[in-house]
């Protein structure tokens, strides 16, 4: 059986019933009682009452906060982070600092509270811009760091990719908060220096955000989206 | 001056509690770098180490000119960044 609407200059709509339905059963749809928003598709609650909704979103790379900035701070933080939704966060970084030739630091957070027991273990490994290699490293250090120094000047500055885990209940006792990246930075002579690391934390607390600073001095300039990857 | 935190992308003023550990931090940050920033500085000019085996090797063969060139270059680098006194 079908209604068919004829168009008022050409063309028509239908809707037509299948042929059979199952088991024979005589199906009733009740349409919403008012229109939806955009984008929004019907949907039924299974007996047979349809509404608009919102679709859900499947994705499980999510882009949370993109910033960009000329407003200096002295940190930057991201907390309360849904950990419960996602197992990772990616940090897409770009940063001058105010003063000449400082690092880039980093710890967890917990709620507002900063993580700032001396538990950070760090290491970065990086290559000069001639052929020289070298490396860093803290144990037991009250906060992590990044990045070595970068210089102020517009050309100048830290970026970098990179991913933080947060420890949280699910995971088992000592999993700990880390975090890994890979990035570069000029320093305040115009040297381009490659550096990648890994930190982690170790305590046994659950964080949910973090904190960035440069050790001395603020930001000048940032950049950055941060995106949640789900569990 | 007052300082500020970008706080889940909201500018918000430090408290005098947060102010108080930051200026610490900074003092010890400043301290450390005073103290041994020209190493770190250091680092990234020296000649790589693979200069100086090659160098040794010369040596080895009786030409010390990579070698003291190599030692010439490390003396650069340490009279550029000298160490704090």
């Amino acid at each position: 059986m079908t209604i068919k609407l004829n168009g008022s200059t050409a063309g028509s709509v239908a809707l037509d019933a299948p042929a059979s339905t199952t088991s024979g059963a005589n199906i009733e749809f009740k349409l919403p009682v008012a229109d939806g928003s955009t984008g929004q598709f019907i949907k039924t609650d299974g007996s047979g009452n349809l509404a608009f909704a919102t679709a859900t979103d499947t994705n499980d790379f999510v882009k949370l906060t993109n910033v960009v900035s000329t407003t200096s701070v002295d940190s930057i933080l991201h907390t309360n982070l849904d950990t419960t939704t996602y197992k990772a966060f990616r940090l897409v970084f770009a940063a001058l600092p105010a003063t000449d030739n400082v690092h880039l630091t980093f710890r967890f957070m917990n709620g507002s509270n900063v993580e700032g027991d001396s538990n950070y273990s760090w290491g970065i490994m990086g290559v000069s811009g001639g052929s020289s290699h070298y490396e860093d490293h803290g144990v037991g250090n009250a906060n992590a760091r990044i990045h070595n120094n970068s210089g102020n000047a517009d050309y100048e500055g830290w970026r970098h990719v990179m991913d933080i885990v947060c420890q949280t209940t699910n995971d088992w006792t000592g999993a700990t908060s880390f975090a890994s990246w890979v990035g570069n930075r000029v320093d305040g002579s115009n040297n381009y220096r490659w550096e990648s690391g890994s930190l982690y934390y170790e305590n046994d607390a659950d964080t949910d955000g973090f904190i960035l600073a440069p050790s001395n001095g603020q930001f000048n300039k940032y950049s950055y989206t941060l995106y949640g990857v789900k569990r | 001056m007052a300082r500020y935190k970008l706080l889940n992308g909201e500018l918000v003023a430090y408290t005098a509690e947060e102010e108080t550990a930051r200026d610490a931090e900074e003092a010890a940050a400043k301290a450390d770098k005073d103290a041994n920033g020209y190493k770190e500085d250091r680092r990234y000019f020296y000649p790589p180490l693979t200069d100086f085996a090659d160098a040794m090797y010369w040596n080895s063969k009786g030409d010390s000119t990579k070698l003291e060139a190599y030692y010439a270059a490390c003396e650069k680098v340490k009279t550029d960044n000298p160490k704090p006194s």
